[in-house]
Parts: C-alpha cells; sequence; structure tokens
C-alpha cells in the first residue's frame, strides 16, 4: 500500500510507485501485461527499431498505452550522441512523449554507458526540451555534470544491464545519493528484490527493474515480490535505519535474574 | 503523359516502385502493411512529422526508415 503523501515527481509526471520496469525479455506481451500490472508500476521502458514490414511483430504498445503506463522510450542501439539524438527526436514522434531514457554503449558485451556521449546527447536533448534520464556509470562526478546539463533524473547502474549482480557499485550509489539534487534511480543490475530494498533504503528515489522479473520462472510473482520490497526499502528508509555498533548492544536487561 | 516509376528503399533492403503521380510520403507509407498510429518515419535520415506525409513528395533512390515501438529495458 503506498500512501499518498509520499510521491515522487521527475520532470512533469508524478508517481505514486517507485519501481519502474522494463518490457524486455517476456515471453509475451500477456505475461508482460500481467506482470507488469502486479508490478504496480506507472513508468514503463521501450526500445525504438525499423519495423519489420514482412513479418508480424508483437504488438506492445497498444496494451500499455491502454492500461494508462507512462512511457519511456529508450535510445539502446545509439553508439554515440548523434544516434542517441535521433532516436529522442524518432521517439517524440512515434509516441508522442518528450520523455527519453537516454542510453548510449556502444560495446555490447558490458554495454558500458559511455560518459562523454551520453553527456553531450544529454545536453542538447535538453535544451530541445526533452525529459531526459540518462543511463550511467555510477560516478559520482558526472551524475553532477549531468544534473547540471539539464537532466531530470540520473539513472546510475548498479551492475551490468541483465547481469542481476545487484548492488556492486554501492559506494558510489550512496555518494550520487546524497549528493543530487534531481531524483536518483539505479537502474540495471537489480538482481533480486533484496536488491531492489537495499537501494531503496539508502535512499534511492526509485529503482528499475526488467531482467530479474522477466526471466523469473513466476514473472507475475516475482513482480509483485519487487514491488514489495520496494515499498518496504522506501519505508525503511522514511523511517530511519537503527545505527551500526561493532559491539553488542542489549535488548534485554542484562541483570541476572537469579541474583 | 505517361506514368513513371521511382524506386525506393525502404528499410534498408526492401525496394519499392512507386508511380510518380502519386509518390507523397503518405502514399508510399500506406503500401506497407503496417499500423502507422505510432510510427515514426525518416526520409534520408531527416525525420517527416507525421502532419506532413502528404504533402512530402518521394524521389527516386529515397532512403525511407519506419521505426516502432517494441520491447525494451
Amino acid at each position: 500500500m503506498t500512501t499518498t503523501t509520499d510521491l515522487l515527481t521527475i520532470g512533469d509526471k508524478t508517481f505514486s510507485s517507485r519501481l519502474f520496469t522494463g518490457t524486455g525479455k517476456f515471453s509475451s506481451s500477456d505475461m508482460m501485461m500481467a506482470s507488469l500490472n502486479a508490478s504496480q508500476s506507472e513508468l514503463v521502458t521501450m526500445a525504438l527499431k525499423r519495423v519489420d514490414i514482412a513479418g508480424q511483430t508483437d504488438d506492445i504498445l497498444a496494451p500499455l498505452v491502454q492500461a494508462g503506463f507512462n512511457l519511456l522510450p529508450n535510445t539502446s542501439g545509439a553508439k554515440n550522441a548523434q544516434d542517441a539524438i535521433f532516436a529522442a527526436q524518432l521517439t517524440r514522434e512515434a509516441l508522442g512523449t518528450n520523455w527519453v531514457k537516454l542510453e548510449i554503449h556502444p560495446d555490447p558485451k558490458y554495454l558500458m554507458p559511455d560518459p562523454i556521449e551520453t553527456l553531450k546527447a544529454a545536453e542538447a536533448l535538453a535544451n530541445d526540451g526533452f525529459i531526459v534520464l540518462p543511463y550511467m556509470h555510477a560516478d559520482p562526478v558526472l551524475a553532477k555534470n549531468l544534473e547540471e546539463a539539464g537532466c531530470a533524473a540520473v539513472m546510475p547502474l548498479g551492475s551490468p544491464i541483465g547481469s542481476n549482480k545487484g548492488l556492486a557499485s554501492r559506494t558510489f550509489l550512496e555518494i550520487i545519493i546524497e549528493q543530487a539534487n534531481v531524483p536518483v534511480v539505479i537502474d540495471a543490475g537489480i538482481g533480486a528484490p533484496s536488491d531492489a530494498a537495499l537501494a531503496m533504503e539508502m535512499g534511492a528515489d526509485a529503482v528499475l527493474v526488467n531482467t530479474a522479473m522477466a526471466v523469473s520462472h513466476q514473472p507475475v510473482a516475482m513482480a509483485k515480490a519487487f514491488s514489495l520490497a520496494v515499498e518496504a526499502g522506501r519505508s525503511a528508509f522514511l523511517a530511519g535505519l537503527a545505527p551500526k555498533a561493532q559491539h553488542a548492544i542489549a535488548t534485554s536487561p542484562l541483570t541476572g535474574f537469579l541474583d | 503523359m505517361i506514368n513513371q516509376t521511382i524506386q525506393v528503399i525502404v528499410n534498408q533492403d526492401q525496394q519499392l516502385s512507386i508511380d510518380t503521380d502519386n509518390n507523397c510520403l503518405k502514399t508510399v507509407i500506406s503500401l506497407i502493411d503496417i499500423d502507422t498510429a505510432t510510427l515514426a518515419v525518416a526520409v534520408n535520415n531527416a525525420i517527416v512529422p507525421r502532419g506532413q506525409w502528404s504533402e512530402f513528395i518521394i524521389n527516386d533512390g529515397d532512403r525511407i526508415n519506419v521505426f516502432g515501438a517494441i520491447a525494451g529495458g
């Protein structure tokens, strides 16, 4: 249950769910829709591609729009700033949204985001009226640069895309969260609900999850688990975690009851 | 006047023949059997907004690319 007083605002939109979801890797669009509904997500990513003129394509867009999801098209496939800017302009024309998940990863093996090209594209797109959410390495200096370039949020990675390795970049995510003046959305690598809960306990504003849900044996059940984890982590962050101590601190009186 | 045809390349590898007396972009798109509601179209790498499809004239050798949404993270 999300409290209506704890809303997340990015750009011109306000969200009650802090779980953003991708639409890739689901076995069918029916499974995708059932999972996204179970996740209670309100913002979903998608990609753009040349349409297959000869063959039938599985229409993912119509059910998403019909269900009222906000769309966050990405620039996946872009290898430099120029490609990404063109991709963003195409998505704005095709989908009628100025929101864009800016991702530029020239190397297909690790899909590491190119910081220099990402910053260039972010500046140009923000100046052109886009709501830019850049996928980036967990680099606190770059996060500030992207913020100053006009990005509406930053999306640092936990670990490589689709790796399910969790928050390998934790120390640097913590610095980004501490310093950010825009929402921080932890993207990529979140492999388990516990990773999502940890991100939220650390003070992340939201997380983006795709692979961990889509390739689970039961995507719908996993989507629900992620929803609960994000909510639990957020509640814990708001409540304030108790401090850690090096030594035991008794929770019961230590006076011997036989004395 | 005899109708002539021009050749265009759609999505990099498909060749289409178009009558020169009916060579606006909207007509070319209508030859492709897809839902046009959520497409973006670029001619020679320049985006042509949907509202301009019916006035935009296609020329011989133009490269037309048609993009749509697919699943992705």
